[in-house]
């Protein structure tokens, strides 16, 4: 991922993500989320195989707004709906075109493994 | 999950928490540091309403994270500059640690300090100065702390000894041990002995220097003594060797490389007594009773038999000496052979008797024993020269480069007509260049030169001092810079 891109050109040379990059982008692609929600998220979704640090995490969203993968929702919650001091993030087009294609490419090699007979029968 | 069970972090868990999150840039901790003490509070209640030991997974966990990520938002704000510094400060700590035996946290210390020193001034000269500073800062404190304070190594390189026993016959009294002592070197065919000094100073902080010695001696006209000493710890041994050649007595001492010829034994002893605690004059004063060498110094005193203690698997007695107020002496005689086997003296100042300098001195004597004719010659080392001390590595290479990037610096600068102070330090010898149009800044770094100086060959060891002195010089270079370019906090840290 670069430190910080100019403009975001073709998705494809992006790849392939950091395991917390492509989870952090999954757990946006559904809507947005807090930091604290994303990493919550996360670990349920991985069984908790992979449980993102706060450092990991803050680091990886830096990189991410930077590389313009993600950006700053300007919807504030209100302050029933959650803590207003939570910065809210969002998938840019960009950031959705990079997921998909890292699941493209993660989605081809489960094919391969598949069709090599890689997988252990249920 | 039971939420009553959940309980968040405590008052003071949190505040460490803050506090390690000073471990990340200030750029990063100012945009994420309220999210992620959120989310540390969060998963800490979450944890804790599993069990202690998940709240212990989760600190390690959370410690794991820190380690990794700190380095990589560090790396992310650090302009190229700096890390050439930090890699030029690594390669300096690998340089000093390899060539270091043994291994000090002091020497570990001053790497760190003068690592962190560079990595600041070189983070300021990148214009990135606010987070290289923090860095420095951080580094600076953690080397000074571990070159000043925390030296966790036992400060005499000894075995416990064991306890002093009573001893069996009652009619031996000091006099009577120092007698019999006396007796056996006077009468001694040959002897031989390897030994080491050791010399531990207490302030300002706790330090023992280790040089070496031997002595080789045959009644029938040979004698050698020899002892070696390292100035700074990354250089060559020095060594000075006294010997008799048919019978005349003959020296030669590595900082003055030439033979010398003395107008006699006692003489020749007398040069190395001072810089071998006393090592060249103790015994070889035994061997020969009507030289002028002089025997133990303290001997004449009053000297009490305390017991006897077990000295590297042997017996010795244990002897002690009064003195005038802050001096002392304790003597280990090997209660079989008579033979000295350690000598510690403790030189206090008069105002603090506690504090002061502790000399041990070790042997490993054998008496009368078949002596090596190459023994007691000694062959003559070639004297130094400017190049083979750059060549032959050592801390001399570390100096040559301190000394050649201020140098560099004075070039710059006077080039630039941005000079206010420069320094070139070599060995012990310091040239300044204090130019410049702002008098205020030159005094100043005039000032931090004097108290650098003083603060390098006075308080500081002297092992180090060098080191320190060319470290000083740099800060002070670069902190005048620092001043020059208004950026006066560094400036003010730099002539602290």
């Amino acid at each position: 991922m670069p430190a910080a891109a100019a403009a975001p050109h073709d998705p494809e040379a992006e790849l392939p993500l950091t395991p917390a990059v492509f989870h952090i982008l999954l757990a946006l692609a559904d809507g947005e989320k807090h930091g604290y929600a994303i990493m919550q998220e996360v670990k349920e979704a991985t069984e908790g195989a992979t449980h993102l640090g706060p450092g990991t995490l803050y680091g990886s969203l830096d990189r991410m707004l930077k590389a313009r993968y993600i950006a700053e929702s300007e919807r504030r919650p209100t302050a029933d709906e959650d803590d207003e001091r939570r910065r809210y993030y969002r998938l840019t087009l960009f950031g959705r075109q990079v997921l998909q294609a890292e699941a493209n490419r993660l989605a081809r090699a489960v094919s391969r493994a598949r069709g090599k007979k890689v997988f252990a029968p249920a | 999950m039971n939420s009553e069970s959940r309980s968040g972090p405590s008052r003071l868990t949190l505040f460490a928490y803050r506090v390690v999150l000073r471990c990340y840039p200030a750029t990063f901790r100012r945009r994420y540091e309220a999210e992620m003490v959120d989310a540390f509070r969060e998963e800490w209640a979450a944890a804790s309403g599993k069990g202690t030991a998940t709240v212990i997974g989760y600190a390690t966990h959370l410690l794991w994270d820190i380690v990794r990520t700190v380095p990589r938002e560090w790396s992310a704000v650090t302009s190229r500059a700096a890390m050439l510094a930090f890699l030029a400060a690594g390669l300096g700590l690998i340089y000093l640690l390899a060539g270091s035996r043994p291994l000090s946290l002091k020497v570990l210390g001053c790497a760190t300090f003068t690592g962190a020193i560079g990595l600041g001034a070189l983070g300021l000269m990148a214009r990135r100065w606010r987070a290289h500073l923090q860095l420095g800062v951080v580094g600076l404190l953690v080397g000074w702390l571990l070159a000043s304070g925390l030296d966790l190594r036992p400060h005499r390189v000894l075995p416990p000894q064991g306890p002093v026993l009573p001893v069996k016959d009652r009619t031996l009294d000091g006099a009577e041990v120092l007698r019999r002592m006396t007796a056996v070197y006077s009468s001694a065919t040959s002897y031989s002995d390897t030994g080491e000094i050791q010399t531990t100073y207490t302030t300002p902080f706790r330090r023992t220097h280790i040089r070496t010695f031997s002595t080789t001696f045959v009644r029938s006209g040979g004698f050698r003594f020899e002892f070696k000493d390292q100035f700074q710890r990354l250089d060559p041994w020095n060594e000075y060797a006294v010997w008799l050649e048919q019978g005349k007595p003959r020296s030669w001492w590595t900082i003055e490389p030439q033979m010398e010829r003395p107008k006699d034994l006692a003489y020749a002893l007398a040069g190395p007594a001072g810089i071998s605690s006393n090592a060249s004059t103790h015994v070889p004063g035994l061997l020969f009773p009507n030289s002028r060498i002089g025997i133990l110094p303290f001997a004449a005193r009053r000297s009490d038999l305390l017991g006897v203690e077990s000295i590297e698997g042997r017996n010795a007695y244990k002897l002690s000496f009064s003195g005038e107020r802050g001096w002392s002496w304790f003597l280990w005689v090997d209660t079989r052979s008579y033979l000295i086997v350690r000598i510690l003296s403790h030189h206090g100042p008069l105002w603090a008797p506690a504090a002061g300098t502790e000399e041990l001195l070790i042997y490993h004597p054998r008496l009368n024993i078949s002596i090596n004719p190459d023994m007691l010659t000694f062959r003559l080392g070639s004297a130094p020269t400017f190049v083979s001390q750059i060549l032959s590595g050592g801390q001399n290479h570390l100096l040559f480069f301190c000394g050649g990037l201020s140098l560099l610096m004075t070039l710059l600068n006077v080039v630039h007509r941005r000079l206010l102070v420069g320094a070139w330090c070599w060995k012990k010898e310091v040239w300044l260049v204090a130019l410049g149009k702002r008098l205020p800044a030159g005094a100043l770094g005039i000032l931090a030169v004097g108290v650098g100086l003083w603060l390098g060959g006075v308080e500081l060891d002297l092992v180090m001092t060098n080191n320190l002195l060319a470290m000083l010089m740099m800060q002070v270079g670069f902190g005048c810079y620092a001043l020059h370019r208004r950026t006066s906090g560094y400036a003010r840290l730099a002539a602290t």
